[in-house]
């Protein structure tokens, strides 16, 4: 409509090739790969106890911070919007931190505070409990990691909603919970679940910091990344195909899950 | 009626109150243990230590090396993930053709594919038996274990940063004024930079700092494409890493602070882009 | 030579024909109205003209030459849009002066330029305004001057007045008007209010569905209405549903029966006919001229005219008169009335082309 037609076919091949070469491609290889490897050992490495073992607690960690952050984050989203209180200001510039911290310093940062040197870990340690280089590491990096997700997801809809909705049901009479139930959480819950599926899917994928934080113990603290990390370094490529495949399908769900709600919020918007 | 009402709503609006002082208290704990405290910890653990000790380390050639390494990663990859990330933009918005959907759900695989994932999918496409890996060693260029595989996987990474933010500004914005300039006898270019960038110029620069950020902090993909030569293909973060694992906190430490007093100033350029966005 | 022409232009939207086989052309200085309701197409048909869409097949000439793949910047025509599209980040003077920074002129030139067109678009005092500091009438002023600035010989308005309320509305309409007579532009203006086309526009294309019904000046498309979409949509009119049969019109409960005596009329088919409400005579006793029965029902006093809804048969028709006309015949409700329909155009019931156009007067009815 605007360019011209050559201008407009140049710019679609310059940015159809970038995305091809740097996204696409990189996906048809593995996919080619793993048929001109054999299948069947590359079965034989997913099946493999440590692979299976990593895809669990990884599958289940991010579900579990996906659970906490889709309540905790509608919180803090709703506090920062409604609520004046004391170093607001500061609290809303300082969600933004773990998205700007390298996660090589976030995990960092987590065994500072809690490894066994430290008061708090030695505090735990003497009562059996071990934080870092053990599980309780993984769930603190990836609820440290994914905390902005829900809180950026939910804040602008929130902004956004009309008190004067909360307003009419109290009007007719609706009690605060019912309020809440049946008008906020309907008005809001594609962000939450966009928000809650974008940090299971970071969590599924986080690396930097479950590796300082956990350290690469199998059956214990490898998570599904490290896991493939290791098979790579140990130039075990078939080893790491398998892991990787899983965790790309993982990711391709998540992005059709996204596109869903982006559709279900559109009839929401439509309806207004 | 009304009076009988009015007790009612008082005492309604106190618990409610007592609901929201337990609410903003909970949130304002929770955060306060899961992001301020470990970030004041690290603080007070590197000001403990012996400042000499901490310079020296800094001003190490290995250390210097692996910052001017990721300075480098991070021009390119702002330079160039800035310029084709709006062209998707815009392409995305302005034209219509088949798969354009596709095209865009593939801009968010970058955030929802783990790095270490995408490292190893690079190093089949570019590694030495890989399709592109054998175009560019027959031209003698090295990409997997050299800088131009680390900017190639951080570019991947950041690809969504500049597109997505430009998308929906460029939506909003509909293509109305473009076509009058275009009817007053503004080209193409003219256009684009007249009328169009100074539309979506908070947004670029909103994409941009979130780019430049991940581009300092990215430490998976680029782990896995870099192969860690110290002095070679080292970036700051896996700098850390390796001063980390070989115990030597005080370089760990050092460093880990640049990248923190980086993220400081990036959080709050982008607080600053966020109000001239809105205004 | 006409100043814009269009040839067989049609344009498709995947499967929607917006614009079917649209021709017409406009005179030097000329203000041509492109009238139809929402979504018929005329639009699409401006856009074309600007170069903003490709046709799919037709030609579109300016001043004789063939610019149907000329880009739109190279056809130095000066478009208003709707919404306006006034650039948000520029002020008032930024904005008008734009096009003549693109055509590269001197500073002092455009500073001059730009001063005058404030000057005559009553926007003084503005200069340094930003869009969204103005009213929606100043927005439109200005998307005007905008438009001026190049000094195009053609100008295509699309819903110029459409945002805007009536009063507003109905001033910029005639200031238009004048504003027209004193540059000497020919203009192409979008809309779909019958009084503005009919008000200000020298020549009407009625578009339906994409396609052109007719074209002509305001009286010619008021008063001898082509289709049955021209009628009904330009003006009010009483849509009467009937058979056709040996040359007179049958009216399904409707008390009397209309004599039509042209001889293009068919013999028998059915009909609709399209009468207005000024073009109907009430008589309180049967005439020759009056000779359906009717009740009246509802009396409305309009100022210098009375509206009057009559039920004959099952059906109610609406009958406007002059004020002393009618209060000269002290009719009250409920009064049994004779009608007689001066003028009516008869058209075909599936196609609503029209196959009569009758005036009583030639008749002989009347004195």
């Amino acid at each position: 409509m605007i360019v011209a037609k050559d201008g407009r076919l140049i710019l679609r091949c310059l940015s159809l090739s970038y995305i091809g070469i740097l996204v696409i491609l990189p996906i048809f290889a593995l996919i080619s790969i793993v048929f001109k490897n054999n299948q069947a050992a590359i079965w034989a490495h997913i099946t493999h106890p440590h692979a299976i073992y990593s895809l669990k607690i990884t599958f289940f960690y991010a579900l579990c911070i996906a659970i906490i952050n889709c309540i905790t984050g509608t919180a803090t989203a709703w506090v920062l919007v409604r609520y004046d209180f004391p170093l607001k200001k500061t609290m809303n510039t300082l969600i933004d931190l773990p998205f700007a911290i390298p996660t090589v310093v976030t995990g960092i940062m987590l065994v500072t505070l809690y490894g066994p040197q430290s008061i708090i870990g030695h505090f735990f340690a003497r009562n059996g409990f071990h934080i870092i280089y053990n599980q309780p590491g993984i769930m603190l990096a990836l609820l440290f990691v994914t905390f902005p997700f829900v809180v950026r997801a939910v804040q602008p809809v929130i902004i956004e909603m009309e008190k004067e909705m909360e307003e009419a049901a109290e009007a007719l009479g609706a009690s605060p919970w019912t309020i809440f139930l049946k008008i906020i959480l309907p008005t809001l819950s594609p962000a939450i679940l966009t928000g809650t599926a974008l940090s299971f899917s970071r969590a599924l994928g986080e690396f930097g910091s479950i590796v300082i934080v956990a350290g690469n113990i199998p059956m214990k603290t490898q998570v599904a990344s490290v896991y493939i990390y290791g098979e790579v370094e140990s130039g075990n490529i078939p080893g790491a195909l398998g892991i990787s495949l899983v965790l790309l399908l993982l990711s391709f769900s998540i992005i059709l899950l996204l596109n869903i709600i982006q559709k279900w919020k559109r009839k929401y918007e439509e309806a207004k | 009626m009304k009076k009988q009402n009015n007790p009612d709503a008082q005492t309604g609006k106190k618990s409610l109150r007592f609901m929201e002082r337990i609410l903003i208290t909970g949130v304002f704990l929770w955060f306060l243990g899961l992001i301020v405290v470990p970030f004041c910890g690290i603080l007070k653990q590197t000001f403990s230590k012996n400042w000499h000790q901490a310079f020296a380390s800094l001003t190490s050639s290995t250390a210097l090396h692996s910052f001017g390494i990721t300075i480098i990663i991070c021009i390119a990859v702002a330079i160039i993930n800035t310029i084709f990330g709006t062209m998707l933009a815009y392409m995305l918005t302005r034209q219509t053709f088949r798969g354009q959907l596709i095209i865009e759900s593939l801009l968010d695989l970058p955030f929802a594919v783990s790095p270490v994932v995408i490292g190893f999918m690079l190093i089949i496409l570019f590694g030495p038996n890989g399709w592109m890996g054998r175009i560019f060693s027959f031209f003698n260029i090295k990409i997997i274990y050299a800088l131009p595989g680390m900017i190639i996987a951080t570019l991947f990474v950041t690809l969504p940063f500049v597109a997505k933010e430009i998308i929906p500004i460029l939506r909003q914005f509909g293509s109305e004024q473009e076509e009058a300039a275009q009817v007053l006898g503004a080209s193409a270019w003219q256009n684009f930079r007249k009328i169009t960038l100074p539309t979506i110029k908070w947004g670029l620069g909103y994409g941009l700092t979130l780019t430049i950020a991940r581009s300092i902090g990215e430490f998976g993909a680029v782990l896995v494409v870099s192969g860690n030569i110290l002095n070679k293909t080292q970036s700051a973060t896996l700098y850390i890493h390796d001063q980390f694992t070989d115990l030597n906190y005080i370089g760990a430490y050092s460093a880990s602070i640049i990248l923190i007093i980086l993220s400081i100033l990036v959080i709050n350029f982008i607080q600053f882009i966020s109000k001239q966005k809105a205004g | 030579m006409a100043s814009i022409m269009v040839e067989n232009l049609s344009k498709r939207f995947g499967n929607f024909v917006a614009v079917d086989d649209v021709s017409f052309r406009a005179e030097e200085g000329e203000l041509v109205a492109l009238l139809g309701p929402s979504g018929s197409g005329k639009s699409t048909i401006l856009r074309m003209i600007a170069g903003l869409e490709i046709p799919d097949r037709g030609k579109t000439y300016l001043y004789g030459k063939d610019v149907t793949h000329t880009v739109s910047r190279k056809r130095k025509v000066g478009f208003v849009f709707q919404h306006y599209a006034l650039f948000k980040h520029m002020t008032v003077e930024k904005n008008i002066g734009f096009g003549l920074e693109i055509m590269k002129k001197k500073k002092d030139f455009i500073k001059d330029k730009v001063e005058k067109l404030i000057n005559l678009v009553n926007l003084n005092g503005y200069e340094s305004h930003f869009p969204a500091q103005l009213s929606g009438g100043q927005r439109q002023r200005v998307a005007l001057a905008r438009a001026l600035a190049p000094e195009p010989k053609i100008m295509l308005l699309d819903e110029p007045f459409g945002s805007l309320d009536a009063k507003i509305r109905e001033n910029l309409a005639n200031w238009i008007r004048d504003l027209h007579q004193k540059i000497n532009v020919t203009s192409v203006f979008v809309t779909h209010d019958q009084n503005e086309a009919i008000k200000i526009a020298d020549k009407i294309v009625a578009i339906n569905r994409g396609k052109v019904d007719q074209i002509g000046t305001a009286k010619e498309v008021y008063e001898h209405p082509e289709t049955k979409f021209v009628a009904s949509f330009i003006g009010n009119t009483n849509v009467i549903v009937g058979k056709l049969h040996d040359h007179k019109l049958y009216i399904e409960n409707m008390a009397g029966e209309i004599p039509t005596k042209s001889l293009k009329a068919p013999k028998n088919g059915s009909m609709v006919l399209l009468v207005r409400p000024e073009d109907i005579l009430i008589s309180k006793k049967k005439t020759r001229e009056c000779p359906i029965k009717g009740t009246i029902k509802d009396i409305y006093y309009r100022g210098s005219a009375y509206e009057i809804n009559i039920l004959t048969g099952d059906i109610i028709i609406n009958v406007v008169e002059e004020k002393n006309r009618f209060q000269k015949k002290k009719i009250a409700n409920n009064a049994t009335v004779y009608l007689g329909f001066v003028k009516y155009n008869i058209f075909n019931a599936p196609e609503g082309r029209k196959i009569i156009e009758e005036k009583l007067s030639q008749l002989g009815y009347l004195e």
